[in-house]
């Protein structure tokens, strides 16, 4: 599914009385089975843009369509992510996994085949009976995004979602959710303020600028895959070079080089 | 105070009032009957009055001293009981279920029994106010010093602190916001008990005052003896509450 | 662990077998003979009767506090402003020694089981209603995330996400919420009443009977500690992760 962002605008009230403009005429058109990431400074409007998209929030200015249709609020085909942990600790795996399906009035035996495949697709076999406090973060996470892929979105959005776990963890769950989008063909928006990440994992990076928050280029990412920083290190580095320069990271570079 | 907290103590003055005059009005209009109609104005007048003439003086302060005791002796048990149970591991798996269950039974019933081991007078009052103080005074210190983050204890042993340095300033410094949610409720602990005592079982004291009342169908005095509890009890717990809230300024949420 | 708490129950006895010893049966009955006197209660019904009177004023107390301190709760952790504006009124009044004002149940329900069963519950409504506020509050907001991202129906996200992420705070908030009716309606048949249990610990109390006294004690701490152990026994299953912290905060 296609996503159009045409002109969207957020902008909240302030204490004082005033307005406080979180994201200002993004306009950007997300291709059918394309790995967009959104990277940015913290607090530059990465989660509001994803809200935005998920319908969970509505834009103060703007129109969100999918496939050309004009849309408000939650979209059925749309599943998300979240940063933090957003596992039900009342719930075990298998029943959180299965969750959206239950809700949605799933066949209890069709929903136990789905959730069953997904236990195994994302690598949580023999912990389907264990609930989450039970888990390692990294294992919460994979429960979070087997509870959204098994619904079978036409959009995953992600915000995040490997930001609290440890730089191997993040590693193997990227290489996971590469392969899990190439099986499912979903189109994937994936929140990010690693520049690593970014280019190993997406198609196309969207930079987003701080104050207000806008859309200040959107880079094609064409490094083959499986993607090493080894592979092709000059282009690589060119790539991420690019980057810190638009999030205005220049500055810094001397000293962490130093 | 931000604005915003104005806005709310102000609107919590609001509430009060327009409550207190309500209730000023029902009972200037006797709906509530004879007895019951005492007129929050009347209350403090008569309030006032009987701490002039001194009538109800001698009861404030004997109730006064029992709370005084009865919640120092709870310091000096609870705190230190606190830290033993932290330290003893099987200690504190001994007495836990006691913790536990020390505040389901009706501490009061044991009354009599205190009157046996303590003789009369202000003793078995004073003691029923330890006991309920104690409890939630030992049970926060050692949630508290539990809580204690590993790597404070680990910067410690790094710097090679001794065990009074670290004790005085790793220890105690994290564990005090805590111990004193403890220290606060002990005190309301020991004042509930001390008051219930006096109302149910003894023969002096504020919490008597109000029983004699009662049972004397003195229903102005009772009301007023009522207030002045109520406003103590109030005001006391919420300068505990200001010191509670500056000691967890610096805690993260 | 199970042998130190079975030791430490021992301990419990023998201390008070020693205590008798020293002050004599006649001031504090052991623990045999007041075994003897229970028995008696329940055989001649005298002890029976009492804890049925108490139980049945606890159970609708109880009820009462529990629905009201959940629907207030509700109410006011739905919203924000009254909450804030609300929380220290609360609190405040949560502080007073909320026996004094048992004279004023008295002269609105005068004596008998309507005023034990109203002074009960608002003995007890306020850790109900002060827990179930603070969970509604600081329900996770990522939970409401998910369920309106799934587009689930206002009684789906009540009846799945939100009441199953306010158990185990409410699990503890009624557990407080029991043993303060409890202790409520005691307090309420000692002062004034001429039924329950507490009623039979003043009379025995007054006609110097130590013997009777001691079993409506034991009876009391039965009960007390028995509803606890299977509140802890739901706290455990409803929510396996610990919560020791809230217990001690808001204790009695
Ligand atoms: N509900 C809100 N009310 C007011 N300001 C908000 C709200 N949500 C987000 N913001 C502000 O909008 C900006 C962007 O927030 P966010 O999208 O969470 O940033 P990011 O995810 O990129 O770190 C931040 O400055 C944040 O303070
Ligand atoms: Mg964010």
């Amino acid at each position: 599914m296609r996503v159009t962002l045409q002109g969207i605008g957020k902008s909240y009230p302030t204490q004082g009385g005033g307005t406080f403009v979180a994201l200002e005429n993004v306009s950007l058109e997300i291709r059918e089975g394309e790995f967009l990431a959104l990277i940015g400074v913290s607090g530059c409007g990465k989660s509001t843009l994803l809200e935005l998209i998920a319908g969970l929030q509505t834009p103060t200015a703007g129109t969100i369509a999918f496939d050309g249709i004009p849309h408000v609020g939650p979209h059925p085909r749309v599943s998300v992510v979240f940063q933090e942990d957003s596992t039900f600790p009342w719930k075990t795996v298998a029943g959180n996994i299965g969750f959206g399906l239950e809700m949605r009035g799933a066949d209890p035996k069709a929903r136990a085949r789905r959730v069953e495949a997904m236990i195994d697709l994302v690598g949580l076999r023999g912990f389907e009976d264990r609930y989450p406090h039970q888990l390692s973060g990294g294992m919460r996470q994979r429960v979070a995004i087997g509870r959204t892929l098994v619904l079978d979105p036409a959009i995953l959005l992600m915000d995040e979602p490997f930001g609290a776990l440890d730089e191997q963890t993040r590693f193997l769950l990227g290489e996971e959710l590469l392969r899990i989008w190439r099986e499912s063909g979903a189109t994937v928006v994936f929140v990010t303020h690693s520049l690593h990440e970014a280019v190993q994992l997406a198609d196309r990076i969207a930079v987003i600028a701080p104050r207000p928050g806008r859309i200040v280029r959107i880079i094609d990412n064409d490094l083959s895959r499986p993607r090493r920083e080894s592979h092709e290190a000059e282009r690589y580095g060119a790539m991420i070079e690019e980057l810190r320069v638009l999030l205005g990271l220049e500055g810094n570079r001397e000293q962490t080089r130093a | 105070m931000s604005r915003r907290e104005r806005n709310l103590v102000l609107a919590r003055v609001a509430i009060v009032v327009v409550a207190v005059g309500i209730l000023e009005l029902l009972a200037r209009l006797g709906t509530f009957g004879p007895t019951l109609s005492v007129p929050p104005s009347v209350m403090l007048q008569t309030l006032m009055a009987s701490l002039a003439d001194g009538t109800l003086v001698p009861d404030v302060v004997r109730t006064a001293i029992e709370i005084g005791l009865a919640y120092a002796i709870a310091l000096a048990i609870g705190l230190p009981l606190g830290v033993v149970l932290w330290r003893s591991r099987p200690l504190a798996i001994a007495v836990e279920p006691y913790l536990l269950a020390y505040y389901v039974i009706p501490l009061f019933a044991f009354y009599p029994l205190f009157i046996k081991i303590f003789g009369g007078g202000i003793a078995p009052i004073v003691a029923i106010g330890v006991i309920n103080g104690i409890g939630a005074i030992a049970m926060n210190v050692l949630v508290g010093l539990r809580e204690i983050p590993r790597v404070q204890l680990a910067v410690a042993r790094s710097l090679m602190l001794g065990q009074t340095q670290t004790l005085l300033h790793v220890v105690v410094p994290a564990t005090i916001p805590q111990a004193f949610v403890g220290i606060r409720l002990g005190f309301i602990y020991s004042l509930i008990g001390v008051i219930a005592a006096e109302f149910i079982l003894a023969t002096a004291g504020v919490g008597y005052r109000i029983a004699y009342d009662y049972n004397n169908f003195e229903s102005r005095s009772m009301f007023a003896t009522i207030l002045l509890v109520l406003i103590a009890s109030i005001a006391a717990n919420q300068a505990l509450i200001s010191i509670e809230r500056r000691l967890q300024r610096h805690r993260r949420a | 662990m199970t042998r130190i708490r079975l030791l430490s129950i021992v301990a419990l006895f023998a201390l008070w077998e020693v205590l008798s010893l020293y002050l004599g049966e006649d001031y504090l009955p052991g623990p045999w003979l007041t075994a003897q006197v229970i028995a008696d209660g329940i055989a001649r019904g005298w002890l029976t009767r009492a804890t049925w009177i108490t139980l049945g004023e606890v159970a609708p107390a109880f009820a009462i506090a529990a629905v009201a301190g959940l629907f207030f709760g509700a109410v006011l952790g739905l919203s924000r402003l009254w909450g804030e504006i609300m929380e220290p009124l609360i609190l405040g009044v949560y502080a007073v020694p909320k026996v004094t004002l048992y004279p004023i149940f008295l002269l609105v329900f005068k004596v008998g089981a309507a005023s034990k069963i109203a002074f009960g519950m608002f003995h007890g409504v306020f850790p109900v209603q002060i827990i179930a506020q603070a969970a509604v509050a600081h329900i996770r907001p990522v939970y409401l995330k998910v369920a309106r991202s799934l587009s689930l129906t206002p009684a789906q996200t009540v009846l799945h996400v939100v009441i199953p992420a306010l158990v185990p705070a409410l699990v503890v908030g009624l557990r407080l919420a029991f043993s303060l009716t409890f202790i409520g309606v005691i307090l309420a048949e000692i002062f004034a009443s001429r039924g329950g249990l507490g009623f039979l610990l003043s009379a025995a109390d007054q006609t110097f009977d130590v013997k009777r006294v001691n079993a409506v004690i034991v009876v009391l701490a039965v009960i007390g500690v028995g509803v606890n152990l299977l509140f802890n026994l739901a706290e455990r299953r409803v929510a396996p992760v610990r919560n020791e912290e809230r217990q001690a905060t808001l204790a009695a």
